[in-house]
C-alpha cells in the first residue's frame, strides 16, 4: 500500500471513530437531558456540552472563567459523557475495555493512542480515570469520554481536560506548562519546577498575601507579541495538613475529595474569586528552592537552569508534546528574566520576593 | 565516515546560553550537559563525522595533550549507552570544515548529568515495570539522581 493510500485509510478510520463518538454522545445526551456550559480561556470561548449533570458537577468547579451563554462562535466544542450513563455501541464498548485493560498494547508512554499521535485528529487515553480524549483540529471539536463519571479520581477533577486544552492551546499558538503563576498590577511571574519543589506553596502563600492567582500547577503561556500567562484552573493542591497549617486562610476553601486523594485540594473561586486573574503579561520566571535561611529572596539564575526546571516535567505530563513544545518553552525562557526563588523559613516574605522578580522583569520591558 | 545521530524523535533537546537540556520522552529520563559537553552535542546534532570531532574541538578549545580525545570517546560512549545517540551506519564522504578560532576557550571535562526522578509521570508497563513486593501500579524504586 502506498504512503498516500495508507494515510487516506488512517484518516477515514479516524473520521469513523469521531462519528461513532458523536453518535454515542448524542444518544446519551438525549436520554439524560444534557447541560451546556462555556469557558473563556486566554480570550477564546470553549463550549462544553455535557450529556448529564454528574460529569458537569465533577469537572466544572475546577474550571474558572465561565462564559455565558454557551457561545455559538466557540473556538472549540467539547462533548463530555461517560459510559456508565447508558449503553454504548458495541464498537465503543469494546474500545473502552481494550484501552482500559490492555493499554500497554495501545498507548505511548504518555497516553498517546497509537495511530492517533499526530495529524489533524489526535487521541489520548488515561488509565485510572479511564478517560479518552480526542481532538479534531479541523472541525474544532473534541470528545471527552470516561468510563464512570461518579468514579473520577481526585486529580482528574482538580485539573480536568488537561490533554484536550493543551492540544487546543498548541493549535492556537499557546503552550500549556507545568507551572504556578502569581501576579500583581505589574504582571505575573511563572513559578516552575518539578512536583514538590515549592510551586504550590509559593503560589498559595502569595495568594493569601493578596496577590493575583493564575494557577498552582498548570497554566497556558503565549509569547506573541509579548509573553503572557493565562489561567485555566481555579484549584490548588497542598501536600498535607502540615502545609495547610501554615496557610490558614485556605482552610475554608478545601474541597471534598475521595479517601484515596494523595493531596489536599482547594477550590479557590468562592473565597478568592476576585484574585483569580484571567491573563497577565509575563514578567519573570522563578525557580523555587528551599534554602536553610530565614529570609526569602530572589537572585538571578541561568536560563539553562530555568529551562531545566520548566521543560522536563511539562513534556512528560503532556501527551503528544515534543520538540515544538520544548522550543516554545525555550523561547519563553529567553523572553523574561529568570530568578531562583530562595524559600527561607519566613513564608511571609514569599509574596514580596515574587513581587521583586516581577518588578525587575517589568523594568526590563520599559 | 561514520557519524553519531540523535537517537530519534523521542529525544528532544534545546541549548540556551551554552547549557543543553535533553529529555527522553520514551523513558522519562532527562539530562543537563555540563562543561564542554554542549559543544560535542552540537557536533552530533550537525552530523559531524566522528573522525572529525576531535579535530574540530581541538581548534575550538585549549587543552592538555590527549584530554579532548579521551573525553570525547568517553562522552560519546556515555551518550550511546543512555540511548541518546546512535551510530549512523550510513557513511558519507564529506567532512566538517575546520575554522580557525582566535578566541579558544579552555576545555572543560564534558559531563552528562542524568536525572531519573520523573519516570513516574509516564505510563508503566505492568508486566515488566512493577515493584516486586508492592505490585501494580507501584513502580520499582528508581535510582537517586546521579
Amino acid at each position: 500500500m502506498s504512503e498516500f493510500a495508507r494515510t487516506t485509510a488512517q484518516d477515514a478510520e479516524r473520521r469513523e471513530l469521531c462519528e461513532l463518538l458523536r453518535a454515542d454522545f448524542e444518544r446519551t445526551r438525549s436520554a439524560a437531558g444534557g447541560t451546556d456550559h462555556a469557558l473563556s480561556i486566554a480570550g477564546s470561548r470553549i463550549r462544553l456540552r455535557f450529556a448529564n449533570k454528574v460529569l458537569a458537577d465533577s469537572l466544572l468547579p475546577a474550571l474558572v472563567h465561565p462564559a455565558e451563554p454557551a457561545p455559538k462562535d466557540a473556538g472549540l466544542v467539547i462533548h463530555l459523557w461517560d459510559r456508565a450513563s447508558g449503553p454504548s455501541s458495541l464498537v465503543l464498548d469494546a474500545l473502552m475495555r481494550s484501552l482500559s485493560w490492555c493499554w500497554q498494547e495501545h498507548l505511548g508512554s504518555r497516553g498517546e493512542v497509537h495511530g492517533y499521535d499526530k495529524g489533524p485528529i489526535r487521541a489520548s487515553f488515561h488509565p485510572g480515570p479511564d478517560a479518552l480524549s480526542l481532538l479534531d483540529y479541523e472541525r474544532g471539536e473534541a470528545f471527552y469520554w470516561v468510563n464512570d463519571a461518579a468514579r473520577l479520581p481526585w486529580h482528574e477533577c482538580a485539573s480536568p481536560l488537561r490533554t484536550l486544552l493543551a492540544w487546543w492551546a498548541a493549535g492556537a499558538g499557546m503552550q500549556m506548562v507545568h507551572a504556578a503563576a502569581i501576579g500583581n498590577a505589574d504582571g505575573a511571574a511563572l513559578i516552575v519546577g518539578k512536583g514538590g519543589s515549592g510551586k504550590s506553596t509559593s503560589a498559595l502563600a502569595a495568594l493569601c498575601a493578596g496577590m493575583w492567582y493564575l494557577g498552582d500547577d498548570y497554566c497556558l503561556v503565549s509569547d506573541s507579541p509579548n509573553p503572557f500567562v493565562h489561567s485555566v484552573y481555579g484549584t490548588a493542591k497542598l501536600r498535607d495538613e502540615n502545609d495547610l497549617s501554615k496557610l490558614a486562610a485556605l482552610s475554608g476553601s478545601r474541597a471534598e475529595t475521595s479517601g484515596d486523594a494523595e493531596k489536599l485540594v482547594f477550590e479557590l473561586t468562592p473565597r478568592f474569586g476576585e484574585q483569580i486573574a484571567a491573563s497577565l503579561p509575563l514578567r519573570a520566571l522563578c525557580v523555587p528552592k528551599i534554602f536553610p535561611q530565614d529570609e526569602t529572596e530572589v537572585v538571578p539564575v541561568g536560563r539553562g537552569a530555568a529551562l531545566a526546571a520548566l521543560a522536563p516535567s511539562t513534556l512528560l505530563q503532556l501527551s503528544g508534546s515534543g520538540g515544538d513544545s520544548l522550543r516554545a518553552m525555550s523561547a519563553l525562557v529567553r523572553a523574561v528574566p529568570c530568578f531562583e526563588l530562595r524559600l527561607g523559613a519566613d513564608r511571609g516574605g514569599i509574596a514580596a520576593a515574587i513581587a521583586r522578580a516581577i518588578a525587575a522583569g517589568s523594568a526590563t520591558r520599559q | 565516515m561514520a557519524r553519531f545521530a540523535i537517537a530519534g524523535p523521542d529525544i528532544v533537546h534545546e541549548t540556551i546560553d551554552g547549557e543543553t537540556v535533553i529529555v527522553n520522552l520514551s523513558n522519562g529520563n532527562y539530562y543537563g550537559l555540563q562543561g564542554s559537553a554542549a559543544s560535542i552535542w552540537g557536533l552530533v546534532e550537525s552530523g559531524c563525522p566522528a573522525d572529525d570531532m576531535q579535530a574540530v574541538l581541538t581548534v575550538r578549545f585549549e587543552s592538555t595533550d590527549g584530554a579532548i580525545a579521551a573525553d570525547l570517546e568517553r562522552f560519546l560512549a556515555e551518550l550511546e549507552r543512555e540511548g541518546l545517540v546512535v551510530k549512523d551506519s550510513e557513511t558519507r564522504s564529506e567532512s566538517t570544515p575546520l575554522s580557525s578560532s582566535e578566541d579558544r576557550q579552555p576545555w572543560e571535562t564534558p559531563v552528562l548529568e542524568a536525572h531519573q526522578d520523573m519516570q513516574d509521570l509516564l505510563l508503566l508497563d505492568p508486566i515488566h515495570e512493577v515493584d516486586d513486593e508492592k505490585g501494580w501500579p507501584n513502580a520499582p524504586d528508581t535510582p537517586a539522581d546521579q
